[in-house]
C-alpha cells in the first residue's frame, strides 16, 4: 500500500513537471465531461418541467379524443359522465385562426373550466359563457401589443368577418395546449359557446377532459371507456408522460452520443499525453527495472498518470459543466428564443458522478495500452535509450 | 563452503542484428566472484564487458551457460521473477548516475526498500538516512532532486541506492567515467571502504586506473575473459603497410584540394594577403611531414 502510495508520488510529480501538457490534457478531459454535464442538467431540467407540467394540468384527470382525430358530438360528454367514478366531463374545442393577424390556437372550454386550462395572471376571467370576452397568455399579449382590457378581433376560416373579443385576463405562458398543440404559438382561450361560433363547431368536442373522484378509480374509469367506446382513445397523465418520456430519452440518447464522441477524443488525447511521458521516461523506467521494479509496478505509475488525468479533468469538466449547464438554464433558454423555455436548474450529483466516472474510465482504458508496452520494456533497452 | 556471490559457467551471448548477422558478444565465459571480492573488469570498448555486466545483473540474458547468484539459478526465471530477484541481491551503480528525476535524494534511495516491501516508510527512510551518511552525503540536502546536485553527489546517492536491500553484490559501470578527479577519488574511497566493510563490489570499466584499487582484475577482449592481461591488440598491428601508404597519397590528396581552395579565396579577394601566405605556410608543412 504504502509502495504504491509512493509509486502514485512519483507519477503525480512526473505531471507537475510537465505543467502545459498536463494542464492541456486535463482541459481537453473537462470539455468532453462538461459538454456532458451541461447536457445533462438541461436534459434533467426539462424532465422534471414536463412532469410537473402534465401533473398540474392533468392531475387524475383522462383526455379523451376520437380515434381518427374527427370532433365527436357533445353528447359524447353526457354519456361519460354517467360512468361511475367520473365527477365531471369537460367538452374543449381547439382550432385555430389569427388574432390581430398573427397565428394563434384558439381553445374553448366551458368558462369554469378556464383556469384548469391558463393560469390566470392578472386581469379576471371571462364574466359570462356568451360575453365577447377572451384569455391570453401574457407572452403573446405582449409580442402584439395588446394590454388587459383592449380589444382584439380574432377570424377564423368560418367567420370571415371575425368577432371583436375583449381581452380581460392574463394568463401564464405555456400550460397544456402549449405542449399539446404547438409550443410558441399564441393561445386565446374563450368560453365554449364563443369557440362554437368562431370555429363552426356547434354541439360539437374536439376532446374531453374527465376527472375522477379520486385517482384509485382512475383505472377502471380507463378500462370502463374502453369497454364501451371502441372508437375513443383515451389518454391518462402516464400516457402522456410516457410519451413525453420516449422524446426526452431520444434526446438523452442524442446528447450522449455527443458527449461519447468529446470523450472519445479527449481519451485519444490522454493516450497521446501518457504515450509522449513513457518516451520520455524510457530510460527512467529502465532504471525502475534495474532497481527491482516489477512489470505491474511500472504499469501501475503510468495508469496511475492516466487516472489522476481522468480525475483532475472530470472534477474541473463537472464544475465547468455544472456553471454550463446554470448559465444555460437560468440565462439563455429563457432570453435566447422567442418563446421563453423556463426549466429549473437542478444540482444533482448523478450527472457529476457520471462524468467524473467517465472521465476516469476513459483516461484508464486509453493509458492501458500504452503503460502495457512501458511495463513490457526490457531494462536493457531502455538503460540503452538516449 | 558457502556459495560464491556469482558464479558464471559457459555462458554465451549472440547477438542477432537483423537476417544473418550475428554478434558474439560472449564467449564460453566462466567466471566465479566469491563473496567480500572486490573486482575490477578491464577491457576495451566491445570486448563483451557492458554484456557481462547486463547478465551478471539479469538485466540480460545468456544464450547458452548458466548464471548463478548466491547459489540461485537465474537462468530459467521469467520476467518478474528476475524483477523480484534483482530487487533484493543486485545494487547497480551507472555512469550517468541514472537517479529517478522526480525523486529527492532521500527518496531515491528509499524507493528500492519500499519496493521491496520489506520496509515500512518509516524504516525505509531511517536506512536511507544512514546510508547516505555512510556514504558521505551532504545531509543538508536530502531533499534536493538529482538536477539540484553535483556529479559526486548525485553518484553518492547512486551508492547508497546500490546498499538498499543488502544486495549479493554491487555492479557498477564505469562509475567515476562522467567525474572529474577528485570527485572520482571520492567515489573510489567510498567503493574501497564499503568493499572493507564486506561488501562485494564489480566494477566495470575502461579505465586502467580504476584497477588498481581492486583486488582482482579481469579482463576482457573479443568475449573472452582472462586472469592475466591478453598482449595487447596494438602488438600485432604492423607500423607501416601498403595500407599506410595509401593513407599517405589520400592526405597529401586532401592538402592538395585545401591549397586550391586557399588559392581561389586570394584570387576571388575573400581573405588577405598575409591570411593566404600563412594557410598556404601551414599547410607545405603538413605537406612536408606526410612526405617524411
Amino acid at each position: 500500500m504504502i509502495t504504491l502510495l509512493y509509486l502514485a508520488r512519483y507519477a503525480l510529480r512526473d505531471l507537475a513537471g510537465k505543467k502545459i501538457r498536463t494542464g492541456l490534457t486535463v482541459l481537453g478531459i473537462s470539455i468532453g465531461v462538461a459538454s456532458l454535464v451541461s447536457l445533462f442538467i438541461v436534459s434533467l431540467g426539462m424532465r422534471v418541467r414536463v412532469e410537473s407540467e402534465v401533473n398540474t394540468l392533468l392531475g387524475s384527470s383522462i383526455i379523451v379524443r376520437t380515434k381518427n382525430s374527427e370532433p365527436m358530438s357533445i353528447y359524447v360528454v353526457h354519456l361519460l359522465s354517467r360512468i361511475p367514478g367520473v365527477e365531471r366531463a369537460v367538452p374543449v374545442i381547439i382550432g385555430s385562426g389569427r388574432v390581430e393577424s398573427s397565428n394563434a390556437f384558439i381553445l374553448a372550454t366551458p368558462i369554469e373550466e378556464i383556469q384548469a386550462f391558463q393560469k390566470i395572471l392578472s386581469g379576471s376571467s371571462i364574466s359570462s359563457p356568451n360575453a365577447p370576452e377572451c384569455i391570453m397568455p401574457e407572452e403573446s399579449a405582449r409580442r402584439m401589443g395588446v394590454s388587459v382590457n383592449s380589444t382584439v378581433r380574432v377570424i377564423t376560416s368560418y367567420v370571415q368577418e371575425g368577432a371583436s373579443l375583449k381581452v380581460v385576463g392574463f394568463s401564464e405562458v405555456g400550460g397544456l395546449f402549449q405542449a399539446a398543440l404547438a409550443g410558441p404559438a399564441s393561445v386565446v382561450a374563450v368560453s365554449l359557446e364563443q369557440g362554437e361560433k368562431l370555429l363552426n363547431k356547434r354541439g360539437l368536442a374536439d376532446m374531453i377532459l374527465i376527472r375522477v373522484y379520486n385517482s384509485s378509480v382512475m383505472s377502471s374509469v380507463v378500462n370502463a371507456i374502453r369497454a364501451t367506446y371502441p372508437n375513443l382513445s383515451v389518454s391518462t397523465e402516464e400516457d402522456v408522460l410516457n410519451q413525453a418520456q420516449s422524446i426526452l430519452n431520444t434526446i438523452d440518447a442524442v446528447i450522449f452520443t455527443i458527449s461519447a464522441i468529446s470523450i472519445v477524443v479527449a481519451g485519444v488525447g490522454t493516450m497521446n499525453s501518457i504515450t509522449m511521458s513513457i518516451r520520455e521516461k524510457i530510460r527512467e523506467i529502465g532504471v525502475l527495472k534495474s532497481i527491482g521494479a516489477s512489470p505491474l509496478q511500472v504499469l501501475y505509475i503510468f495508469l496511475a498518470e492516466g487516472l489522476i488525468l481522468g480525475v483532475l479533468g472530470g472534477l474541473l469538466g463537472a464544475a465547468l459543466g455544472t456553471g454550463l449547464g446554470y448559465v444555460t438554464v437560468v440565462h439563455v433558454l429563457p432570453n435566447m428564443f422567442r418563446f421563453q423555455i423556463n426549466l429549473p436548474f437542478i444540482v444533482s450529483y448523478e450527472p457529476v458522478l457520471n462524468g467524473l466516472l467517465i472521465a476516469v474510465t476513459a483516461s484508464f482504458l486509453s493509458s492501458l495500452l500504452p503503460s502495457l508496452n512501458a511495463s513490457k520494456i526490457r531494462p536493457v533497452e531502455a538503460l540503452r535509450y538516449e | 563452503m558457502s556459495s560464491p556471490a556469482l558464479e558464471c559457467r559457459d555462458v554465451s551471448k549472440t547477438y542477432v542484428m537483423g537476417r544473418d548477422i550475428e554478434v558474439k558478444a560472449l564467449k564460453n565465459v566462466s567466471l566465479r566472484i566469491e563473496k567480500g571480492d572486490f573486482v575490477s573488469i578491464i577491457g576495451p570498448s566491445g570486448s563483451g564487458k557492458s554484456t557481462l555486466l547486463h547478465i551478471a545483473g539479469t538485466l540480460d540474458k545468456p544464450t547458452s551457460g548458466k548464471v548463478l547468484i548466491d547459489g540461485v539459478d537465474v537462468t530459467g526465471l521469467s520476467e518478474s521473477q528476475l524483477s523480484v530477484f534483482r530487487k533484493n541481491k543486485i545494487g547497480f551503480i551507472f555512469q550517468f548516475f541514472n537517479l529517478l528525476t522526480n525523486l529527492s535524494a532521500l527518496e531515491n534511495v528509499m524507493l528500492p526498500m519500499l519496493l521491496s516491501k520489506r520496509y515500512t516508510a518509516k524504516e525505509a527512510r531511517l536506512k536511507a538516512l544512514y546510508l547516505l551518511r555512510l556514504v558521505g552525503f551532504q545531509e543538508d540536502r536530502l531533499k534536493n532532486t538529482p538536477n539540484r546536485l553535483s556529479g559526486g553527489q548525485q553518484q553518492k546517492v547512486a551508492i547508497a541506492r546500490a546498499l538498499a536491500n543488502n544486495p549479493a553484490y554491487i555492479l557498477a559501470d564505469e562509475p567515476t567515467g562522467n567525474l572529474d578527479v577528485s570527485s572520482s577519488a571520492e567515489i573510489v574511497t567510498i567503493l574501497r571502504l564499503l568493499n572493507g566493510f564486506g561488501n562485494t563490489i564489480i566494477i566495470v570499466t575502461h579505465n586502467v586506473e580504476l584497477t588498481k584499487v581492486t583486488n582482482r582484475v579481469l579482463f576482457m577482449n573479443d568475449g573472452h575473459i582472462y586472469e592475466e592481461a591478453p598482449r595487447s591488440f596494438l602488438d600485432s598491428v604492423p607500423m607501416e603497410d601498403e595500407s599506410t601508404m595509401l593513407k599517405k597519397k589520400i592526405q597529401l590528396d586532401l592538402l592538395k584540394l585545401e591549397k586550391e581552395n586557399v588559392e581561389r579565396l586570394f584570387k576571388s579577394r575573400a581573405i588577405s594577403g598575409e591570411t593566404y601566405e600563412k594557410a598556404l605556410k601551414s599547410i607545405e608543412e603538413k605537406e612536408a611531414r606526410v612526405k617524411q
